[in-house]
């Protein structure tokens, strides 16, 4: 049973949390980096690590495995930096992500993937787009955009997004999957 | 004499001559104190007793100046002052009487007492003839003396006016007359004078004529009257003047013969005390201050007399201690060196003097004993002696003996010929050792050589291991090099994804690329991994080179080691072939001497027993010796008699221990003993260690006493 909304093959990106493997649509990746010091922010969430410069501009960067309850990311030679973009209602928001390695770019046909159970997963389904099947290995396919609340990027990026198209935090957890 | 008293007596003598010293000054000292002291009692009693003169003189004078005034004055408060006075100075008299002691001045002031009552009851008559005078005075002169004048005025009067010239004539002459006398009378009142009493007489007489004149003229009944009164009146007061004259010349009288005699008698009494005092203390003085300055003169010499005595004491008496005593310290040191011709002088009979007769007397009995062990020493030499000519009678049968051991020799042939296989086995034995030592000289070198190469591979290895440890560095490179590309292709396969169709076939090439990344990622990694593992087993390889290197070179040193025990083994069996030879020829000669040596074995029983004999009194010589010497308690420091007689007492001993020895070898032994004791002596002197030294064949002599072990 495929994922309603699939329909054509897409390609992932995949990367590893823990021993977890997690995959994002290629599309919301704008490039991966080496592992970069990280300027602290004063009085920021406990996920977010602080602030880089890509480019010019500057990029927060948050602890997915902190944001996913686990322990906090110990940097080592793969320890990588993931720049996405993140719709927030009609905004477009840049943010960094640490992953303990980045693994590959694979293409997913829909019928390769599964909706997420219901029930028996550490993770909150709304985050979860769906679970890939590659070679007896499972791949968690993330709903990024879903995963940071708007309060959250605000507080990320300094509050230049308006509130008002915004959803609050507890609707963003609790949406009905569409 | 002062040498034959002994030490404690003259050390009680000595402080006993100062303890005298001491107690005469303190004796004279004591005396002088106290004389001074009673001097000075002396003189302040005597001072105390002029004071209490001058005091009393004092008062004296005061009381006469009071008596004086009286006269003067006659008032009351001069005669109560000369109370007070005379009073004070009565008991300053009865203070005197109690204090002054010398019966010379006691005398004095006795009579000064005396002389005071009488003084006083001589003023005291005065004051009543003063109340007497006064009475008189007033009472009935100056009382009738105007009562006269007061008639005769009026008789004049009278007259006048009943025209009688006569009777107023003659009554105014009598008035003239009365009035002279009253005159005389106030005069004589003033100066006391006798001249005034007559002219008083004289006038009352001249008035009595005028008044007899009168008697005859006057008629008138109240005139007469008035003139018998003038004529009562007039022989009143002619009497009372007369016992008033009397009166006043009686107290003239006694202040005259009494109390101006009295007064300076009283004076003079007392000046002659103080003065009497005053020569007495003029003597006394001076007498003191004298007896003091002997006394400290005294004192002081008597004081240097004492310190110079005592110092001349402990003088003498040191030396005369310490004299004998390092004369007598002297002479033992020189008994301790040894020297018993030491003398020792002193004649004294003092605790010094008994110990050195005593050490005199140990010096002659030291002397004896000396010669005692001396003569027994002498018989000891004299007993060797014998003991040397018995020894050589034992020489001369062991010779006799050496003919004998030719018997020996055939036993000694066949010993040669068993000992020339012998010589020809160690032969061939040495050509084996030295075959050993070449090979051994071989390994050695062949060792040394493997020694080298070792420590040339550990080198090897060495580097071999720095080299793979760069290898692996440069390894790392290529692996993030790998690593940097797979982010790249990643990347460039995200982009191509991101450019939708357009960028499939990038998107091919980029995971290509990706995929040859990862490959030599992996490759890198494990090239990283075996080089780190042969890096381990190269350092492992080293590690047991570099401990081999110690094990090869103490091999060479071992095969060194026993290429020299070889060659030492080769010599010693040349040594030992040489020595078979010799012994051959030993055992032949032995052989031959064996025969002889049996036969004259039984002389030389018989000499041993003539020896033995001869130690035996040789032994109890020396017994006396010893008995001499123990009196003597022989110290190691009396060396020079102690060797005397030890020498002789060594041989007697060698003699008594081994007596049926050969007396060559006695011979031999006791010169040694002597060179051990330090004497000379020793030129031929030959070391014999006997049966150690295979040196046997030198000599006949010594070849025969070493049989004669054997034969024993």
């Amino acid at each position: 049973m495929a994922v309603a909304d699939i329909t054509e093959v897409r390609q992932y990106l995949t990367f590893r949390l823990e021993e977890e493997v997690f995959a994002i649509d290629v599309i919301k990746v704008r490039e991966v980096l080496d592992y970069i010091d990280i300027t602290k922010v004063p009085q920021a969430p406990d996920f977010m690590r602080g602030i880089i410069n890509v480019r010019g501009s500057v990029v927060p960067i948050v602890d997915m495995r902190l944001k996913f309850g686990m322990s906090r990311t110990e940097k080592t030679v793969n320890t990588c930096i993931i720049v996405m973009e993140i719709e927030v209602g009609d905004d477009v928001t840049t943010i960094g992500a640490l992953a303990d390695a980045v693994k590959e770019v694979v293409d997913l046909r829909p019928d390769e993937i599964e909706p997420a159970p219901r029930i028996g997963s550490k993770w909150k389904t709304e985050f979860i787009k769906g679970i890939g099947k590659r070679q007896d290995e499972f791949v968690i396919i993330l709903a990024i955009d879903r995963i940071f609340s708007t309060n959250e990027i605000m507080a990320l990026t300094g509050g230049e997004t308006s509130v008002a198209h915004a959803p609050a935090p507890e609707e963003a957890l609790h949406a009905p999957q569409a | 004499m002062l040498k034959d008293i002994s030490i404690g007596k003259k050390l009680f003598g000595g402080f006993l001559v100062v303890l005298a010293l001491l107690v005469i000054v303190g004796a004279v000292a004591y005396t002088s104190l106290g004389n001074a002291s009673k001097g000075f009692t002396e003189y302040r009693e005597m001072a105390r007793d002029a004071n209490l003169a001058g005091r009393l003189q004092a008062n004296m004078l005061m009381v006469r100046m009071n008596v004086k005034d009286f006269l003067i004055t006659g008032s009351e408060k001069d005669k109560q002052q000369y109370r007070d006075y005379y009073k004070r100075m009565s008991g300053f008299l009865g203070e005197s009487q109690k204090e002054i002691q010398d019966p010379e001045r006691a005398k004095k002031i006795d009579f000064v007492d005396d002389q005071v009552g009488e003084y006083d009851t001589a003023f005291k008559k005065v004051m009543d003839y003063r109340t007497q005078r006064d009475d008189y005075v007033n009472n009935t002169l100056n009382v009738k003396g105007p009562l006269m004048e007061n008639t005769l005025t009026d008789i004049m009067v009278s007259a006048y006016a009943d025209k009688d010239p006569t009777a107023a004539y003659y009554a105014g002459l009598s008035m003239k007359h009365l009035l002279l006398a009253r005159l005389y009378m106030a005069k004589f009142l003033d100066t006391n004078d006798r001249k005034a009493v007559d002219r008083v007489h004289e006038e009352f007489e001249k008035m009595q004529k005028q008044l007899e004149i009168l008697d005859k003229e006057v008629e008138n009944p109240r005139r007469r009257e008035m003139l018998g009164t003038v004529v009562d009146a007039k022989a009143l007061y002619l009497s009372t003047f007369d016992s008033l004259a009397e009166l006043i010349f009686n107290r003239n009288d006694i202040i005259t013969n009494t109390l101006d005699r009295i007064g300076p008698e009283i004076a003079k009494a007392t000046e002659d005390v103080k003065l009497d005092i005053k020569s007495v203390q003029d003597t006394l003085g001076p007498k003191l201050q004298a007896a003091n300055t002997r006394s400290v003169t005294i004192v002081m010499t008597v004081v240097i007399v004492a310190i110079f005595a005592g110092i001349c004491l402990a003088f003498f008496l040191t030396r005369g201690i310490t004299n004998p005593i390092s004369k007598g310290v002297d002479f033992a040191q020189t008994i301790s060196k040894g020297d018993l011709t030491a003398t020792i002088d002193l004649d004294q009979k003092d605790e010094v003097g008994i110990l050195a007769d005593a050490l005199k007397n140990m010096a002659t009995r030291l002397r004896d004993v000396v010669g005692n062990v001396r003569e027994s020493s002498d018989n000891v030499k004299s007993m060797s002696e014998n003991v040397k000519d018995a020894a050589e009678n034992v020489s001369s049968t062991s010779e006799e003996m050496s003919a004998s051991a030719e018997q020996m020799s055939q036993g000694a042939t066949e010993q040669a010929a068993s000992s020339e296989e012998a010589s020809s086995s160690i032969e061939e034995m040495s050509a084996n050792i030295k075959q050993n030592a070449d090979n051994a000289l071989q390994t050695e070198k062949i060792a040394l050589q493997a020694a080298q190469d070792a420590q040339e591979g550990g080198k090897a290895v060495n580097e071999t291991v720095s080299a793979m440890k760069e290898i692996a560095d440069k390894i790392s490179i290529i692996e993030e090099i790998a690593r940097q590309t797979n982010l790249l292709a990643l990347n460039a396969a995200i982009e191509a994804a991101r450019a939708g169709d357009a960028g499939k076939g990038f998107a091919v090439v980029a995971s290509e690329v990706r995929k040859l990344a990862e490959r030599s990622q992996n490759a890198a990694a494990e090239i990283n991994q075996l080089s780190s593992s042969s890096v381990d087993i190269a350092e492992r390889a080293g590690n047991l080179l570099t401990k081999m290197v110690p094990d090869i070179q103490k091999t060479a040193e071992l095969v060194q080691e026993i290429s020299a025990a070889c060659n030492e083994q080769n010599a010693g069996a040349n040594q030992i072939s040489t020595a078979i030879q010799q012994l051959d020829q030993i055992a032949q000669q032995n052989a031959s001497a064996a025969e002889e040596m049996s036969s004259s074995s039984e002389n030389m029983s018989t000499s041993a027993v003539q020896m033995s004999s001869s130690a035996n009194e040789m032994t109890s010589q020396a017994e006396s010796l010893q008995d001499a010497i123990s009196f003597f308690r022989l110290d190691e420091s009396s060396s020079i008699t102690a060797a005397g007689a030890s020498r002789p007492m060594i041989k007697t001993k060698r003699v008594v221990v081994s007596g049926a020895r050969s007396g060559l070898k006695q011979k031999h032994r006791a010169p040694k003993a002597l060179a051990d004791t330090g004497n000379g002596n020793s030129a031929d002197q030959t070391p014999v260690d006997s049966g150690v030294n295979l040196d046997m064949s030198t000599s006949s002599d010594r070849k025969i006493s070493d049989d004669d072990f054997t034969a024993y």
